[in-house]
């Protein structure tokens, strides 16, 4: 029982280091010791720490996310509130989305 | 958590925050109530320009004095707040544009400010890509500047509750009580009642439902405005660009991350606090853009988003004692809080501890006939 407690805590320290959000490079660490400064909410992190702001809009982080703050807090996930989706959804060309308006008032 | 403090605070932004830390660093123990977290409001909304080109001197007085501060705050708060000083270029394609920027830049000359008029040729160098049709010329200043609006805000309440102050999140006031037109209390949604001598509503565009539960009138209203931000590219170009045509909009990019930021004013303006994103912005905004710096069109759009302007009658900030002993307001910035934030905070807590400020904001009192109007709104 302590061996494998031994081991787990090892792996938990290594795993300090892992990029949870890869948009913005922000590591398990940083989530960690921002949830336990008080920030329980997914908006207060992307706020501080960027994570979920890159292109993936949250897509690739955000559940790990939640179960840091799980871990830390016992906050379950379906209780915890999603930063609001923001349009559009996935990255866009300026050049695109200025065009569609301009090929939108000829159609007029 | 103590129920008993110097002073209250109504609003954790930016306004809240500086508040709070310069009133905690002359002794106070002061108490923010929040209604959700840092932030949440119209900070954590804008697009973090700081600049000191404006048309009232007081405006200008108080820009001037939060360069200085923006430049030493990481110092100050003891973590990086993102500030560079990149410029801000107000764009003129027409002349009585150029006559009003030749206008506005004589009176901050006189301030002290370094600002000039530069032709169309060296708005372009200034701002590399930027599309020479039709353009006359800009106003520059190189001082101003941008910064982060998190970083700031919350590096200021972790300095305040360094000094034994502290913030309630998640905590709405509901009522304040008043007596012998007095201040004395505050009550929360949950019932909790909250004591002290000084009250500040700090409440952004919610201002004027906070001093209504004082009973006092404060001419605020919220004003829809919509922002985007695009990926991270490589740095390419310093200043705010400020595009001022009806159908013009104002953008960044950020130095730190590579993002690009910005938002325009909509004809006519959108009333309320309705925090909805539109489909006409998300298409109009890449259209204006493009149109002043055409190489942006490949950059992609990561978001949009909304938040609301805290606008008064005349465009400039409420910053006064009112009607009630003991309660103050700082509120109306009028899309310009994060800037205004930390020398009115400072100032504030002046007003607040002795009673009168050394930046004299007497022009910013509740009671004013608000009719001189802020031109570079």
């Amino acid at each position: 029982m302590v061996r494998k407690r031994t081991a787990k805590s090892a792996v938990r320290r290594a795993a300090q280091n892992v990029i949870v959000c890869r948009c913005e490079d922000v590591t398990e660490h940083d989530i960690r010791k921002a949830v336990r400064a008080g920030h329980h909410s997914l908006t207060e992190l992307k706020h501080l720490l960027r994570v979920g702001m890159g292109h993936c809009q949250g897509r690739g982080c955000l559940r790990n996310i939640m179960r840091i703050i799980e871990e830390e807090t016992g906050i379950k996930p379906a209780e915890q509130q999603l930063p609001r989706a923001r349009p559009p959804l996935k990255p866009v060309p300026l050049g695109l989305l200025g065009k569609h308006e301009a090929a939108h008032a000829e159609d007029r | 958590m103590p129920k008993t403090a110097d002073a209250i605070i109504i609003g954790g932004g930016i306004i809240g925050a500086a508040t709070g830390y310069y009133l905690a660093k002359r002794g106070y123990r002061v108490l923010i109530l929040e209604r959700n977290f840092p932030c949440s409001g119209s900070t954590g909304r804008c697009i973090g320009g700081i600049r000191a080109q404006f048309t009232h001197d007081l405006t200008i007085r108080l820009m001037l004095e939060n360069i200085r501060m923006f430049s030493e705050l990481h110092e100050e708060l003891g973590r990086p707040i993102e500030w560079y000083q990149g410029g801000y270029l107000f764009l003129a394609f027409d002349e009585q544009r150029r006559q009003a920027l030749l206008n506005a830049i004589a009176v901050q000359r006189r301030h002290g400010l370094k600002v000039e008029f530069l032709p169309a040729a060296d708005c372009c160098r200034v701002a590399p890509g930027l599309q020479p049709d039709g353009l006359i010329g800009g106003a520059y200043c190189p001082t101003d500047g941008q910064a982060n609006p998190f970083y700031t805000t919350y590096g200021y309440l972790a300095a305040m509750k360094k000094l034994g102050s502290h913030i309630l999140n998640r905590t709405e006031v509901v009522r304040i009580n008043v007596s012998q037109d007095r201040v004395v209390s505050v009550s929360d949604k949950r019932g909790n009642e909250y004591f002290a001598p000084v009250v500040l509503n700090a409440a952004g565009c919610w201002a004027a439902q906070v001093g209504a539960l004082a009973g006092v009138d404060i001419p605020v209203t919220a004003d829809r405005h919509e922002a985007l931000v695009t990926e991270a590219v490589e740095h390419c170009i310093a200043p705010m660009l400020v595009d001022y045509r009806p159908d013009g909009c104002y953008f960044v990019q950020n130095y730190e991350t590579g993002h690009f930021i910005g938002c325009y004013t909509p004809v006519p303006l959108v009333p309320g606090d309705r925090l909805d994103a539109s489909h006409e912005f998300i298409t109009e905004m890449p259209r204006r853009m493009i149109r002043l710096v055409p190489r942006l069109a490949s950059v992609k759009v990561l978001r949009q988003w909304a938040g609301s302007y805290e606008m008064t009658p005349d465009g400039n900030p409420i910053c006064s004692r009112t009607p009630v002993e003991g309660f103050f307001v700082c509120a109306g910035m009028s899309g310009h809080g994060f800037m205004f934030g930390p020398a009115i905070g400072l100032h504030m807590a002046e007003l607040i501890d002795t009673g009168k400020s050394t930046l004299d904001l007497y022009e910013f009192r509740l009671d004013r006939s608000f009719g001189k109007a802020e031109a570079m709104r």
